[in-house]
């Protein structure tokens, strides 16, 4: 049974007079996993799952399952149908999605060599990595997958798509008394990265965990943060804010803000489906056109994302993920940007750093995030580069960098134009003020 | 669902094929989710599937499927042999212990025998008992989780078991219409409804949102090294984050970790006993079997200050020529099998609370934990923390909005100089790097010692 005949399915069980929307997902993963420089595991994964959400008046129940036979369709759907009687009315309910063309033309999502691949090339992919990387790999994953989902509904939604996405994440250190630990990954459609440039930055990465020196006291200056820093930073403080669903309960920090500044006059986010990331696709999850949208034009806050439930849907009702394509139909809907760019400067890394009087160049956090509401952070830097006159003089680790997402994005010193895609987040090194690093 | 596993386990060995194992599971999650008062999820998941693993030498191959029909059980069975041929590795033979054995969970009410109804009044009654002014978001969630296995392997193991956890949850989010806070608070469990019954719902209710409006009178966090009492949350995160996952002996065996060359050395002040325990009945990470079906056990990581053992799986007790300890673990059937942790705790000590306070000039009292992040190659500690309360003069001083701890892992248990009385566990998923999450609990005391906080 194929995907769409898995929702044509649900809905002829429901009854004719039962509304319902059904997202059901074919999934085809080939991974490797490499440990200690050697491959160590090789994975080959089939999945299709079905998610469906029943309407009944106000009334809204979900239920998602694996479908092994037809029985697990009804199964699913007598789940999803029982709780909704049990389910108080919900004011903020509205109909599903109806039909509609898609805004964007076809996206290049797709790439064909990923379709039935053979273990050997991706395994030999990685070990180039490896391979490029003249240190020790203590851990690495290359994944690809090739997705198929179909969305359907009762009010007539019947979209297929097919997309292909591909996930790295290696890690290396050096034969140190102290390695420390480099890390590189890598997020996208299709199997055109270059393995031997993740390979030459892994190596890079691992001598300056290795020569970091505890930071003494505190550092005033530049902070310089990467995009495979920034990217996790950006979406938990900006992405919770332009949230549609943080805004309509009162906890987006930009709630009220449309048309005010929010950022320097340098920063303009946009979430932009044609520039191809793992989640983009010409419709959402619930079946809304996607399109290019416009969130912050040079500082000033012009509109939020919204998916089916929250408001006039912007197609970001999403349940699939950007790092790893299993498993999507046991999310619920929730608010993602399909690809957050921030528009790229001028410049690269190197161009920063050669403009920094003094400052930091982050190259790795223990964990990059901002708390969602209020902008706060305060993380561990376990390498950053330390830059005096232009230049990078040293490695530091064991500190602090604290500061608040929402102050920093209105006090951007400088954009680069190395703009990565990290997830459903596209963005460029930049450069900012009024951070403090806080060291022993 | 047995006889297909037989017949793939036979197809997977052959040739050079050294071990082969195969696995059934099925996983049901109900998610029942307020906002408001209105339901924003109640989602009743359920997923079900075949894993098999053989290996070859050192290297393994690895299928998955959801389709249970014999002929793409045996294709996946093949795949997995020819994956395996693929990795080239050299490696020891493994030993499985060989078990046939059958178990159903320890719950006194199992959640099929709850109606609907009874979880969703709970929830919507947790929602309503957070109404207070200030808070402007109510959640209340209840989540149940049942997991049936069936394991076989080609040392003629037969496996099957049952897991049931359940966890009630209370988040309020408070503004005074320039700021927020929030708070949470409520039970898991490895244990049925009656984690829930147990509890007293508008109690929690009420004292989470009471909790979330206290907390916008907090202020920044001062930023430096100090003296730090970490409650039984914060010190899990020690204990879990840094010592537990540098004691997951995949990372010794490739010396990944800080801790490979630290056994019988003294890691921290001899007041701290750190166990790992799948063996806990009723705490969240409680496991009869790992996911190699190895019984689970009581590992004594480090013993009055001293370092002692490892956490193994199969694959590395081959390596390191010991017992495994039943930390084979796997988020679910489609996921790597990794050496994982269970219920990761510092041993209570004999210090109470106020005493701990009383002999602190200056320092900061942790209030639960935002999360953490590990550090097995450097040793160092990251730990994001909810809010906590100023210390000084031995007195409770002003409360601290969220703020970071960090440091070196071997300097802050050397500084330990006070272990509290009042050990608890604290449920919840425990990620490898960024993914396969399985459930844990960590937790531990309040203890004393030196850090570097970081206010945000």
């Amino acid at each position: 049974m194929d995907i769409r005949q898995i929702n044509d399915a649900a809905i002829r069980m429901a009854g004719p007079d039962q509304g319902m929307e059904c997202y059901s997902v074919l999934c085809e993963t080939v991974s490797v996993y490499v440990d200690d420089s050697k491959v160590s595991l090789v994975e080959h994964k089939t999945e299709k799952g079905l998610a469906i959400q029943v309407l009944q008046g106000a009334r809204l129940c979900a239920a998602s399952s694996t479908v092994n036979e037809e029985r697990d369709i009804r199964r699913c759907v007598d789940r999803a149908m029982a709780a909704t009687k049990l389910a108080p009315d919900d004011p903020r309910v509205r109909g599903f999605v109806p039909p509609r063309s898609p805004s964007l033309p076809e996206l290049n999502v797709n790439d064909r060599r990923i379709h039935g691949m053979e273990a050997g090339e991706l395994a030999s992919l990685a070990m180039q990595i490896v391979e490029g990387c003249d240190a020790k790999v203590p851990r690495g994953l290359l994944r690809a997958s090739r997705i198929e989902t179909a969305v359907s509904n009762t009010m007539g939604t019947d979209v297929w798509s097919e997309s292909t996405a591909v996930y790295a994440h290696f890690t290396s250190m050096l034969d140190d008394p102290s390695p420390g630990e480099g890390t590189e990954s890598y997020h996208g459609t299709h199997l055109d990265f270059d393995p031997s440039r993740l390979g030459g930055s892994l190596r890079a990465k691992a001598r300056h965990s290795a020569q970091a020196r505890n930071q003494k006291g505190r550092l005033q200056g530049l902070v310089i943060i990467p995009p495979s820093e920034l990217g996790d930073m950006l979406l938990s403080s900006a992405g919770s804010a332009l949230n549609g669903e943080n805004v309509v309960n009162g906890r987006s920090h930009w709630r009220g803000s449309l048309g005010q500044d929010v950022a320097s006059p340098e920063v303009t986010l946009v979430d932009d489906p044609r520039i191809p990331g793992p989640l983009c696709s010409r419709f959402d999850d619930e079946g809304t056109p996607a399109k290019a949208k416009t969130l912050v034009q040079a500082g000033v806050l012009q509109s939020f994302l919204y998916d089916n439930y929250n408001g006039d849907s912007t197609g970001n009702g999403m349940r699939r993920s950007a790092s790893d394509a299993q498993g999507s139909y046991n999310h619920a809907v929730s608010i993602k940007a399909m690809n957050l760019c921030l528009l790229p400067g001028r410049g690269g890394v190197e161009d920063l750093i050669s403009q920094t009087d003094q400052g930091i160049l982050v190259e790795k956090f223990a964990w990059p995030e901002a708390d969602p509401f209020t902008g706060r952070f305060a993380l561990e830097v376990r390498c950053g580069l330390v830059i005096r006159k232009g230049e990078v003089v040293g490695s530091v680790k064991n500190a602090l960098l604290t500061g608040n997402m929402f102050d920093a994005l209105k006090q951007v010193e400088s954009i680069g134009a190395d703009t990565v895609c990290t997830g459903n987040v596209s963005i460029p090194t930049v450069s900012f003020r009024g951070m403090e690093l806080v060291g022993n | 669902m047995e006889g297909l596993l037989q017949q793939a386990l036979k197809r997977m060995e052959v040739g050079d094929i050294d071990f082969c194992d195969a696995r059934y599971q099925r996983i049901n999650d109900l998610n029942i989710r307020s906002l408001n008062g209105s339901l924003r999820e109640m989602s009743d998941r359920g997923m079900a599937g075949v894993s098999l693993r053989a290996r070859c030498g050192g290297g393994w191959g690895f299928a998955s499927t959801t389709s249970l029909d014999g002929d793409s059980i045996k294709a996946a069975a093949d795949k997995a042999v020819r994956n395996a041929l693929a990795t080239g590795m050299e490696g020891p033979l493994l030993e499985p212990i060989t078990l046939r054995r059958r178990s159903k969970a320890d719950a006194r009410i199992h959640p099929h025998s709850i109606s609907l109804e009874e979880k969703v009044a709970t929830v919507l009654e947790l929602d309503s008992a957070q109404s207070r002014e200030g808070v402007i978001n109510r959640v209340a969630s209840y989540v149940e989780e049942i997991r049936e296995n069936l394991l076989l392997n080609s040392y003629g193991s037969e496996v099957g078991w049952e897991e049931v956890r359940t966890r009630l949850r209370a988040m309020s989010i408070a503004s005074d219409g320039s700021r927020l806070e929030r708070y949470y608070d409520g039970p898991d469990a490895s244990a049925g409804f009656e984690t829930v019954r147990q509890t007293d719902i508008v109690a929690l209710g009420e004292r989470t949102a009471e909790e979330a409006v206290r907390s916008l009178k907090s202020i920044k966090a001062p930023s430096g090294m100090m003296t730090v009492i970490s409650d039984p949350m914060v010190t899990g995160l020690l204990a879990h984050e840094v010592m537990g996952h540098a004691s997951e002996a995949d990372e010794v065996v490739k010396k990944r970790s800080f801790l490979s060359n630290m056994v019988g050395k003294q890691v921290g002040s001899d007041l701290v006993t750190l166990v790992d325990d799948g063996s806990l009945k009723g705490a969240h990470g409680y496991i009869p079997f790992d996911d190699e079906g190895t019984p689970s056990s009581r590992t004594v990581v480090i013993e009055d200050g001293v370092y002692r053992n490892f956490l193994q799986s199969l694959e590395t007790a081959a390596h390191m020529n010991v017992a495994p300890t039943g930390n084979g673990r796997c988020e679910n059937f489609s996921r790597r099998n990794w050496v994982r942790m269970t219920n990761t705790f510092i041993e209570a000590g004999d210090w109470n609370l106020e005493e701990m306070i009383a002999g602190v000039e200056e320092g900061i009292l942790c209030e639960k934990m935002i999360n953490g992040m590990e550090d097995p190659v450097g040793g160092g500690f990251e730990a994001k923390v909810l809010r906590g309360h100023l210390i000084r003069n031995g007195r409770i001083a002003d409360m601290v909005r969220s703020f970071t701890l960090t440091g070196r892992a071997l300097e802050i248990l050397g500084t330990v100089d006070a272990v509290g009385d009042d050990l608890q566990h604290d449920g919840g998923y425990c990620g490898k790097g960024i993914e396969d999450w399985v459930p844990v609990s960590s937790g531990g005391p309040h203890i004393r010692s030196r850090m570097i906080v970081g206010g945000g």
